[in-house]
């Protein structure tokens, strides 16, 4: 976590410890939070007492349950105006309702308007379900970071289609950085048909175009 | 065109200076970790081919993430215009 310009780095705190009895935080420009439990209770706490105004990157790792924190932050006044740079480890859920809460929070999260769209984005994980929303929002300001591990074992990852990638360059035309998973092997072949539909694409007529299948 | 000529291409992609891929290994695993962590770029052709792009001035490749491998990464390559080198 860093408040202000000099910043502050935590390590192994109580998942309270932002209750600083009366305390206002600077204005916050970074947070980061790795492996930590983010109670309703604490962003309550967070929203109430903290500057959100200036908030520039949000980076989540390893966070259990972190749809709170997306929901309340949109409820905010002025909600995250500032912010650039949105990384996040995916989370997992044991159950579908509170995946599909989650996924429909982070899309909502995602379409926000602010002063600018995200420069920045880094989804690692299961990225599928909030890559319209990011094109859609976001595309032409990004620099965009999308990987999902590789399988251990089972049905591999599964890669963009060419035709998606495609699209990709025409949503996101200011795209000087990319990361992406590639299935290819030493043989220089592309591993595993994908199994997953499509996503649904906006640009049809210039996608069309350059269709070359 | 194929998907790697897509991501290389000019028009799709105007602006792009940096790429980062995460690969995966093959059934070989030793042995493709240890020719990957090797290999100059014209034997490897996906490095190869990422690299012909001249407005591309960064590649990163990342390997190795499957726990195969003893949830150790297993090799990376990164390689950057005017270093024609690995580094």
């Amino acid at each position: 976590m860093e408040i202000g310009s000099r910043g502050c780095l935590m390590y192994d705190v109580d998942p309270k410890f932002a209750r600083l009895k009366g305390r206002r935080f600077p204005p916050l420009e970074k947070l980061t939070l790795e492996v930590f439990p983010l109670a309703v209770e604490n962003v309550d706490y967070w929203m109430e007492n903290m500057d959100w105004s200036q908030m520039r990157s949000l980076d989540f790792r390893a966070i259990d349950e972190p749809t709170c924190f997306f929901k309340k932050s949109m409820g905010l006044v002025g909600g995250l105006p500032r912010l650039k740079a949105l990384r996040m480890e995916l989370p997992w859920f044991d159950n579908t309702r509170d995946l599909q809460e989650f996924e429909d929070t982070f899309r909502r999260f995602l379409g926000v308007h602010r002063d600018a769209g995200l420069s920045e984005t880094a989804l690692e994980g299961d990225y599928w379900p909030y890559l319209q929303a990011i094109l859609d929002r976001h595309g032409a300001t990004l620099k965009l970071r999308l990987h999902d591990p590789e399988r251990s074992y089972g049905p591999q990852r599964e890669m963009l289609s060419e035709l998606e990638l495609s699209d990709l360059g025409q949503r996101a035309p200011n795209l000087e950085k990319i990361s992406i998973d590639i299935n290819y092997t030493f043989n220089g072949s592309l591993v595993g048909p994908s199994s997953r539909s499509p996503i649904s694409v906006g640009c049809s007529s210039i996608y069309i175009l350059r269709n070359s299948q | 065109m194929s998907f790697v000529d897509t991501l290389l291409s000019e028009a799709a992609f105007p602006s792009l200076k940096t790429i980062e891929v995460f690969g995966i290994l093959g059934v070989s695993d030793e042995h493709l970790v240890s020719h990957w962590s090797r290999a100059p770029t014209d034997q490897y052709p996906l490095l190869s081919k990422l690299t012909s792009r001249i407005s591309v001035d960064r590649v990163q490749i990342h390997v190795g993430e499957n726990r195969r491998l003893g949830g150790l990464p297993a090799s990376w390559v990164l390689w950057e215009q005017g270093n024609r080198e690995l580094v």
